[in-house]
């Protein structure tokens, strides 16, 4: 070693390494201490982890992070991180860093799937990628190229990838694995208001009297919010009232006034109980000025299925599903309606013990009467209600019903102001689009919704669900600021700003993330390429999809910081910039946009997304890609679907048939007006690796040294999108302004955020549109916003009734979920973060801290549960469901403490690899998972 | 496998020397060339890389999560575990066990660690981490409805909650934000990590053994 260990012990990294070790820090290094802290630059930027987006303040020294601190100028966390936040800088710092490509070879040096890795240059990386793609582009069209996409995104990343992916291969198979996070708030957002994303904001929590928690672990997910809301309770003990709504025992129960412990999926019917006491008991409380003016009532089918797979997809029919496995599966077809949905069904043509056979039915609803919700609302009694919901089998039931009646009292008291929050209890739910509308229905009836203090409010997963998987639209239904691929005049608006042709962009935007996943195990899609996700932990079913990686032919991409389970399995792994490694922007849950500069260079040979992307369409040109293409289905007319050919267009409009695509979407005359100016704020002083390439020298896709694209090409990727929402409910501020605020909440008109959405008092769009009426509020949102007239059972009227600046009440019943215990699978389990550990545990496994503070993750269940299988606390047992088992120790008194007959196992760890008993059932109608609920037993190992 | 103390911070350097290197372009350079001749040979397998190193498509006897191994040192008997950088929140070095949840009227971490507790118990416990001057402060500005219908910050009429560019008031008692202890403040397994981390922070003097953060929290906050 070079290094004396006196030498060693002097330096401050001397610091860590007793840190990693939890030894006290020696004198040498405290005498070190007092020269440091000079030199030190601070500089803001968002946090890494979940949807609260919290600011954080950075130090640099010597191209490195050296401390973090929170960032009191934040307005979202004011100076507080959680545990996680505070280690946003030694994320980035793990020994196993990738820092090369690496290719799986064979002896040869070829390409060979069975092959181990090998280091490649970024040249033989882009070679490859080039080769396979087009391969794949030749096999199955657009819709054989792939991409996993991300609610972590940078903005500007999203921008790229969504560019290339639908303007350039003309594929919409790229979804998020936001799918997985929020796609039910969406829909429900979108079914409701007509657009999406929270109209109220993070001062709700100041201002309010009531936090009722549905389906979320704030304590543990949110926690800062949750420290809002404690700071709320504390200071004001008797008036703020705080309910935690939940399957199990956590963290967020330890400081609520009310716990309600339910059975899985029954929030559907304890939302109606709360909505019929007001309609038939408390009918004073309903603001019929507000309802009238601004509220329809609406109904749809309700025999949707569950999102699984039907029974003539191919893989199915290949008998790649076990016996066991399709017991649930089957469901998909047909089920048999259950005494514990009898009741809500009747209302909609359905009795227990009647065969309810499945049908597709997308997003179909029709406006009904009040008269006709009224009557759906009948069988959710209080009797009906606590017998179906009560989740705790030691409870009560008189006691839960008295929970009940409590729970509708606070939302009904006139004058007492409520906000509900929940996260992905609500989302991810088989059920989960209808049960985030019912949460409006009571908001609106109440007219407790959209203004201070006031609302139903969807907390998010990721740090940019929102401001990237959402708002730039990298869904493959969805472009950027609500508008959507099916629209013929959202994708000419596309093709316009984009300067492509007319006709270029694909109309068919069905490959949501499961469908990627089950596209590949269907051979259908042959390349697919991993960003800022990592798809083969985080999905259920997880035995499924690692095997169509591995063993059927196709070319799996992963691009990631560290070698994850996604990168073990793919065939090509990309070594990637992280969080403060490149220029950014997320945006968060209340709609606030942030941004951050590049604060360190990155790590070995890595390069950012944005890069990744850009250097990718270099090998593509339009000859290419834009000549007639494929599709699955055919036409009404029997043809077979297909895009047109539009080089012709391409060339009438000055383009070259040759010219790649990096010319025609992100190198030109608009993007090269974005100067780089190091001369100015807000890049003077910071790194640009895109732009200017950087001091590494990275040998780039070309095998020469990559010297930047020579415009600021982060600057231009946001404003070219933020042109998109101006002017329609989605104005973002310019670039450099958010670089001098700590975030904006759009819209932001006249530099002015906006506080509550459709509140005429607060939002200039809602002002504009009640201009006329005067009314208090304008639901603006377009979409979905002429129905025909029905009943509850169906349409009777076809003909279209606007329902302008009006929202949506819905009448949607229990359902059960398709997978309950039985017999042979006694338990529920629902799956989870922890608070230590973000999603898949790549990043945060790997900071000391916190991999100690949880090392592994946990089987959380009840004593009696445990004693009855014979296993003690801290003994191993095994997980097993219908779709496969893993071991995890057995915890009967941590921080959750699940009631008899469900078990809680977080998803962080790989080597407890619970998504490989998960089920990969969905909200039919958002297409995310349910994460919550599946069977499974449990027996001592 | 249990490696020894020595030997992880052996690792820890060897990893550190590493991320040193690359930083001059001469070595980048070499690494380079070294990556050419690397073209040809597939020595990287799956299970070495990651953190589970087992076979990943089955589960068999060799997967199992690494076991947690907290601290069983009762409080006052425990060894203070060093912060990871300037103010990083300090981790919990000592047995926790029953000592949580932490609930509206019951939080047993200030039994100790509030001042005027702590106060009386440091001839007994020397290492006891007194909460610090940061935690009886709120930096967040009183948020209300104005008259006009219009959002104050401190009483102030604001176009954007990011308007006022900070806050701090003075607290009697802990901050109501920071009740939840285990929020940031962690137990740790006594086991080594999964990988190396080169991440190393810089202490000033005053922030090497306690927190600091009072004074220097709105220190760069004014961007430029």
């Amino acid at each position: 070693m070079a290094l004396s260990r006196r030498d060693f012990l002097k330096s401050s990294a001397a610091a860590s390494a007793a840190a990693a070790i939890g030894m006290s820090v020696p004198s040498e290094v405290q005498a070190a201490a007092e020269k440091a802290n000079a030199g030190w630059r601070w500089d803001k930027a968002a946090c890494r982890f979940c949807g609260t987006g919290c600011g954080i303040m950075l130090a640099t020294k010597g191209g490195k992070i050296v401390a973090v601190k929170g960032d009191p100028a934040a307005p979202v966390n004011r100076g507080l991180n959680c545990i996680k936040g505070y280690f946003n800088a030694k994320i980035m710092y793990g020994a196993d860093r990738l820092k090369q490509p690496l290719l799986r070879v064979g002896a040869d040096g070829k390409f060979d799937k069975k092959g181990k890795f090998a280091p490649v240059s970024w040249e033989r990386a882009f070679d490859e990628m080039e080769f396979h793609a087009k391969k794949a582009l030749k096999q199955s069209g657009p819709e054989g190229v792939a991409v996993f996409a991300s609610g972590q995104y940078t903005v500007m990343e999203g921008v790229a990838a969504q560019k290339m992916m639908k303007a350039g291969f003309r594929s919409n198979a790229i979804d998020p694995n936001a799918r997985h996070c929020m796609a039910s708030a969406v829909v429900g957002f979108y079914q409701t208001f007509g657009i999406d994303e929270p109209s109220g904001c993070y001062d709700d929590i100041e201002l309010t009297d009531t936090i009722i928690s549905w389906g979320a672990n704030m304590a543990e997910m949110h926690p800062i919010l949750w420290s809002r809301v404690t700071d709320r309770k504390l200071s004001d003990p008797k008036k703020v009232q705080v309910v935690n709504i939940s399957t199990y025992k956590h963290r967020t129960s330890d400081l609520a006034d009310m716990e309600i412990i339910f059975s899985p999926s029954t929030d559907l019917a304890m939302w109606n109980y709360v909505a019929r006491e007001i309609v038939y008991n408390h009918p004073e409380s309903i603001d019929w000025d507000f309802v009238k003016k601004h509220i329809i009532f609406a109904s749809q089918p309700v025999n949707i299925g569950y999102g699984m797979r039907r029974s003539d997809e191919k893989s199915v029919k290949d008998g790649k599903y076990t016996k066991l496995e399709m017991e649930t599966v089957s469901k998909e077809m047909s089920k048999i309606v259950s005494e514990k949905e009898g009741p809500a069904l009747e209302a909609f043509g359905y009795k227990a013990g009647d065969n309810m056979v499945m049908k597709p039915a997308g997003l179909k609803h029709w406006e009904i009467s009040f008269e006709e919700y009224k009557k759906f609302l009948d069988p959710y009694t209080v009797d009906y209600v606590a017998k179906i919901s009560k989740g705790d089998p030691d409870e009560d039931i008189e006691v839960f019903k008295k929970k009940l009646k409590t729970l509708a009292d606070l939302y009904i008291e006139k004058g007492r102001k409520v906000v509900s929050f929940w996260t992905m209890g609500m989302n991810q739910h088989t059920r989960g689009t209808w049960v985030n509308t019912l949460s409006y229905n009571v908001h609106f009836l109440l007219n407790k919704q959209a203004k201070p203090g006031n609302g139903a409010f969807s907390l998010t997963g990721q740090p940019s669900a929102c401001g990237t998987a959402r708002e730039v639209g990298t869904f493959c239904h969805r472009l950027p600021a609500d508008m959507m691929v099916k629209n013929p005049k959202h994708r000419k608006i596309c093709e316009t700003a984009w300067k492509i042709p007319a006709g270029t962009l694909n109309p068919v935007g069905n490959q949501h993330i499961m469908k990627i996943h089950r596209d590949i195990e269907d051979g259908v899609v042959k390349f697919a390429w991993i960003n800022v996700c990592n798809p083969y932990q985080d999905t259920a079913s997880a035995s499924h999809w690692i095997k169509a990686a591995r063993e059927m032919d196709n070319f799996i991409v992963c691009s990631d910081g560290y070698p994850g389970i996604s990168a073990k399995v793919s065939d090509l792994i990309l070594p990637t910039a992280m969080i403060y490694e490149k220029w950014g922007a997320y945006g968060n849950a209340e709609r606030r946009t942030q941004h951050w500069r590049q604060q360190v260079l990155p790590i070995g040979d890595s390069m950012s997304d944005t890069w990744q992307w850009v250097e990718l369409s270099k090998r593509f040109t339009i000859k290419d890609l834009w000549g007639e293409q494929p599709l699955r289905g055919k036409n009404k007319d029997g043809t077979p679907k297909k895009l047109p050919n539009v080089i012709a267009e391409a060339k009438k409009m000055g383009y070259d048939e040759n010219a790649t695509m990096y010319d025609v979407l992100f190198a030109h005359e608009r993007s090269k007006a974005y100067k780089v100016d190091m001369t100015k704020f807000p890049q003077k002083g910071y790194d640009n690796s895109e732009c200017n390439g950087d001091s590494r020298n990275v040998v780039g896709s070309d095998g020469k040294v990559f010297k930047g694209y020579g415009f600021m090409i982060h600057e231009y990727l946001f404003e070219e999108y933020a042109e998109f929402g101006r002017g329609h409910a989605h104005d973002l501020a310019p670039f450099e302004t958010y670089h001098k605020v700590r975030g904006l909440k759009w819209p932001v008109v006249d530099g002015k955020e906006t506080q509550w959405r459709f509140n005429a008092k607060y939002d200039p769009y809602a002002k504009k549109e009640t201009k006329e009426s005067g009314n208090s509020h304008a639901f603006y949102g377009g979409l979905a916003k002429a129905l025909s007239q029905g009943d509850l059972k169906g349409i009777k009227d076809k003909t279209k009734k606007s329902l302008k600046n009006k929202a949506k009440i819905f009448a949607r019943p229990y359902m059960d979920p398709p997978e309950m215990p039985d017999e042979n699978y006694p338990l529920w389990l629902c799956t989870g973060r922890v608070l230590e550990h973000w999603h898949s545990g790549t990043m945060t496994m790997r900071v000391p801290e916190l991999y100690r503070a949880v090392p592994e993750a946990l089987c959380y269940m009840h004593p009696a549960d445990a004693k009855k299988i014979g296993v003690k606390r801290g003994e191993l047992a095994w997980v097993d469901s219908r779709r496969g088992k893993v071991k995890a120790r057995v915890e009967t008194r941590g921080r959750n403490r699940p009631s008899r007959g469900l078990v809680f196992v977080p998803w962080f760890d790989e080597k407890v690899f619970i998504n490989k008993v998960c089920l990969d059932a969905t909200c039919p109608m958002s297409k995310q998972t349910d994460y919550k609920k599946c069977a499974v037993k449990v027996y001592k190992v | 496998m249990k490696i020894t103390k020595i030997m992880v911070s052996g690792l820890s350097l060897v990893a550190l020397m590493v991320t040193i290197g690359c930083g001059s372009n001469e070595v980048a350079k070499t690494e380079v060339a070294k990556v050419a001749s690397q073209l040809a040979t597939p020595n990287i397998t799956e299970e070495s890389l990651g953190l589970r190193k087992t076979n990943l498509y089955a589960e068999k006897a060799e997967t199992e999560g690494d076991m947690a191994k907290y601290s069983k040192d009762v409080t006052g008997a425990s060894t203070k575990i060093a912060r990871a950088f300037e103010n990083a929140p300090p981790m919990i070095p000592h047995d926790i066990e029953g000592m949580l949840p932490i609930k509206i009227n019951s939080n047993e971490c200030l039994t100790c660690h509030l001042p005027a507790n702590a106060k009386g118990m440091k001839e007994s416990m020397p290492n006891l981490t007194e909460i610090p001057a940061s935690h009886f402060a709120s930096f967040r500005p009183a948020t209300a409805i104005g008259a006009d219908g219009k959002i104050t910050k401190d009483g102030k009429s604001v176009d954007n909650t990011s308007d006022l560019l900070t806050a701090s008031h003075k607290l009697d008692k802990l901050s109501n934000s920071r009740f939840n202890c285990s929020q940031c403040h962690a137990p740790q397994s006594q086991v080594d990590p999964l990988v190396g981390n080169t991440f190393s922070p810089e202490f000033s003097k005053d922030g090497i053994g306690s927190s600091n953060l009072m004074d220097t929290i709105n220190d760069g906050v004014d961007i430029k």
